[in-house]
């Protein structure tokens, strides 16, 4: 998603459930649908920021970062492994 | 099938092994379940770090395997470590082998991922099956 090149604010009311409506416009413009999933952060400075959750496949994720990974001398890094098991008993 | 996984399939995974993948895509499409003893856990995270991974890395990997209905990690409760201790004696195996041996059998795994020859022994007296390429 792009930056939005405008930030707007808008007064909202809690609850006494706690809820409170994301503006129609920002649901609009994010493009947030009913069950999408957020991450509430609540920073050391009392802000509180609402991030849509990503729904990343954890194996993806995984393939992704093994990419990032440096090959290595797997049989090396195995034999280290196993001389290590040997030492501790 | 129900894999259980020794350090040895993870530094495949990690090194881009086709068939360390072809595994896991099989838990992510298929019905396989793996199960992941905690001190293969700490020695993959170990042996990764020293191999110049990222702390983006490990943090994706930790978060990948946090237990889910088709992966479970096992600590090591007293049973475990009795039989384990058990095992290690039997077939002369170290300790942290025979730590990953009895998680395999006593979760119930059909099969170890490991390519580890002294598991052997164990193999032969079809204590457990391994797979190893």
């Amino acid at each position: 998603m792009g930056m939005k090149n405008h930030t707007c604010v808008k007064e909202v009311r809690l609850s006494h459930k706690g809820q409170f409506t994301i503006p129609k416009r920002i649901r609009d413009e994010e493009d947030f649908k009913e069950d999408d999933t957020f991450l509430v952060h609540h920073t050391s400075c009392g802000e509180i920021i609402l991030r849509k959750k990503q729904n990343v496949i954890a194996e993806d994720a995984l393939f992704k970062a093994i990419e990032k990974m440096p090959r290595f001398d797997f049989d090396k890094a195995w034999k280290d492994v196993k001389a290590e098991r040997k030492r501790s008993g | 099938m129900k894999y259980c996984a020794d350090t040895w399939f993870l530094l495949k995974l990690f090194n881009k092994d086709v068939r360390a993948k072809d595994i896991i895509n099989d838990l992510r499409y298929g019905k396989a379940r793996l199960t992941i003893p905690c001190s293969v856990i700490a020695e993959t995270v170990r042996k990764l770090m020293q191999q110049g991974a990222s702390q983006d890395i490990i943090d994706v990997f930790l978060e990948y395997i946090q237990p889910s209905e088709k992966i479970e990690v096992i600590e090591i409760d007293q049973l475990l470590a009795v039989e384990a201790a058990k095992i290690s004696l039997t077939y002369g195996l170290a300790m942290m082998d025979a730590f990953v041996a009895v998680t395999c059998v006593l979760n119930g795994c059909n099969t170890l991922l490991s390519g580890d020859s002294d598991y052997d022994g164990m193999v032969k007296r079809k204590y457990l099956k391994t797979i190893s390429w």
